[in-house]
């Protein structure tokens, strides 16, 4: 008699993984608190945050968007000017530390800095570099508007039910006098790199875990019944300055924050880890939900990792789907009808693989590819996941 | 110089005040189509002329031009586009130039206006000029927020935006604007409506009309109008 006898299937990775289809792999997440339609979830972080914006209002659940794009303006030009990619215009907050500064701001214990990019008579913000495409006509135009975005954030902090965040890099910069953390390396998108201003920081897990536990102390403040609900980005760097290869670098980053946040949740009360991280990246998926860059996430891993996530919501805490149903033809996501057809192309290909065993490493070497194909095949002309 | 104007009911106001100083510009010829609502997007292109496409429109075109209905536009030096496209007013605060240009830019495509100065624009290089419909008469209560930008900022924003289409965004004249995003009251009252039959003519808008203006601005409009492209 051994502690394992008694555990079950899911323990096993021979049981739970290396003998199942890649899509019948799970349950691969136990939520820790339900969520009702009416929750107002709020969603922040990494890239990877704003499919689950867009997968909870597409399932008709109350994805809470603090700063809608004005009405006039197309869903296309909304996109654009970034209105809905997060629960307010904040940009990516790719660090705990980013995170950290945007509650600071957004509870008035700190001003952002006066720091604003010019390039040929446009204004680009140093904290949201990337927000308006072509920059602000102004400084005074561009703090207005990030002004407007604080305001909003702040309503996210203090409205919400459930507050999401993404976590996505522990490299980060900053500047040197003053402290304050930018979320892209300066002169990249816009500015100019200055050694003698901007620092590269390698964020490490004691540093991160501590700011992590004391933003969520802050936003608790601001909001007791709030909870939380931390991922890690599957997406890989786009470069690293840590001197690593940059696949290194990725392993070590993603690895930190994964740590992070499985310890965060344990710890922190009202707080949850669900597993995208592991969705996208375990083995058994074989890099299937990535593009050709090998770094963006395509839209069949998205639809799996959201499948994952209101299957395993619904099995603990189970909610009328009736509306989702309804408004799932407007989702950019792909249906369960693909979702399925997806797990036959599956089985299938697993069944020929089992017949052909004889020539095992040359057959499943070829279902991959044509698995593959089928893969776009079935996806054709959705576009891609980003 | 020979000025075509393309519009709806917002020419009437337009056409009076051109009836009221056609005599300070012996070297200008103007000729207005026009019909109401959104008839004019019923307009059409036939090689380089534009033709309609219903028959309310041929009948309003002729009425209102006195000619056939049929703009040769080899026949013009310019071309002007009245109303048929009203700048939305802004007032949320925080949204930067180009978010509102892209919103104003979009709903003016979209519009009746946006729609002929287009199709205009594909059969001659002629200069275009468009004059959106006037701002509503400001009526008495608690004061509208400013747009931010200001209304004659986005007109000139507008221009920028369709630099490359070569269309020149017209404004209002400032002083019928007193507090930069509305029109005076005094302008609005006794606006006639536009006449496409005989029966029609001196046929004014009830005395609360808010969206159309009377000959007094139309006057001002055209003479500035006229001062500028001249």
């Amino acid at each position: 008699m051994n502690p394992y006898q008694g555990l079950g299937e899911a323990a096993f990775w021979s049981a739970a993984v290396a003998q199942k289809n890649m899509f019948d792999i799970g349950p691969l997440w136990e939520p820790r608190f339900a969520l009702a339609r009416r929750d107002k979830v709020v969603t922040f972080g990494s890239c990877f945050a704003q499919h689950f914006g867009r997968s909870l209002a597409a399932k008709g659940f109350h994805w809470l968007n603090a700063e809608p794009a004005p009405e006039l303006l197309s869903a296309e030009s909304a996109a654009k000017f970034n209105y809905g990619a997060f629960s307010a215009r904040t940009g990516n907050i790719y660090t705990v530390s980013l995170l950290r500064q945007w509650v600071a701001w957004a509870s008035g214990e700190a001003a952002p800095a006066e720091e604003v990019w010019e390039q040929e008579g446009q204004f680009h913000d140093p904290f949201r570099p990337n927000i308006e495409p072509g920059g602000f006509a102004s400084a005074g135009e561009l703090r207005r508007s990030r002004d407007v975005a604080i305001a909003a954030f702040r309503t996210c902090l203090e409205d919400s039910d459930v507050f999401v965040f993404t976590l996505g890099l522990t490299e980060s910069w900053v500047n040197i006098q003053r402290g304050y953390e930018y979320p892209m390396c300066p002169g990249t998108v816009a500015g100019d790199f200055d050694a003698a201003r901007h620092k590269f920081v390698n964020q490490d897990y004691q540093f991160i875990r501590d700011t992590l536990a004391d933003v969520l102390v802050r936003i608790r403040q601001l909001n007791r019944r709030i909870r939380f609900l931390l991922t890690v980005s599957p997406v890989p760097l786009t470069a690293t300055m840590s001197g690593q290869h940059v696949l290194v670098a990725t392993m070590e980053s993603k690895s930190i924050l994964r740590a992070v946040a499985g310890s965060i949740a344990r710890d922190v009360s009202g707080c949850d880890y669900f597993p995208s991280y592991e969705i996208i990246n375990g083995t058994p998926y074989r890099g299937t939900f990535f593009e050709a860059n090998q770094r963006n996430v395509n839209k069949s891993g998205v639809a799996h990792v959201m499948t994952q996530f209101f299957d395993s919501l619904n099995a603990r805490f189970p909610y009328q789907d009736d509306e989702s149903d309804s408004q799932s033809g407007n989702s950019d996501l792909p249906d369960r009808e693909l979702l399925k057809a997806m797990r036959r192309i599956q089985r299938r290909d697993a069944r020929r693989q089992v017949a052909g065993r004889g020539k095992e490493t040359e057959t499943s070497t070829r279902a991959g590819e044509v698995c593959e194909e089928e893969l776009l095949a079935a996806f054709a002309g959705q576009g891609r996941a980003d | 110089m020979r000025i075509c104007i393309l519009g709806d009911s917002h020419t009437a106001a337009l056409n009076m005040g051109w009836d009221r100083i056609r005599a300070d510009y012996p070297g200008v010829a103007i000729t207005i189509f026009a019909a109401r609502g959104p008839t004019m997007g019923y307009l059409e292109a036939e090689g380089t002329d534009l033709v309609p496409g219903s028959p309310s429109l041929q009948q309003a075109m002729e009425y209102t031009s006195g000619r056939e209905a049929r703009v040769r536009t080899g026949e013009f030096d310019m071309f002007a586009v009245c109303g048929m496209f009203l700048m939305p007013l802004w007032t949320q605060v925080g949204l930067s130039r180009a978010v509102i240009t892209t919103a104003n830019a979009e709903q003016y495509l979209l519009s009746t206006s946006g729609k002929v100065a287009t199709l205009l624009r594909s059969v001659t290089p002629a200069p275009i000029h468009v004059m959106p419909k006037p701002l509503v008469a400001q009526r008495p209560g608690p004061p509208v927020a400013q747009a931010v930008p200001p209304y004659l900022e986005q007109i000139a924003l507008m221009t920028r935006h369709f630099e490359v289409e070569k269309l020149q965004f017209v404004c209002q004249p400032a002083e019928t604007m007193p507090d930069g995003w509305s029109t005076r009251p005094d302008f609005s009252i006794g606006s006639s409506r536009l006449a496409i039959a005989p029966e029609m003519e001196g046929s004014v808008h009830p005395g609360r009309e808010t969206n159309h203006m009377n000959a007094d601005f139309g006057e001002l409009a055209l003479a500035r109008f006229l001062k500028a492209v001249i």
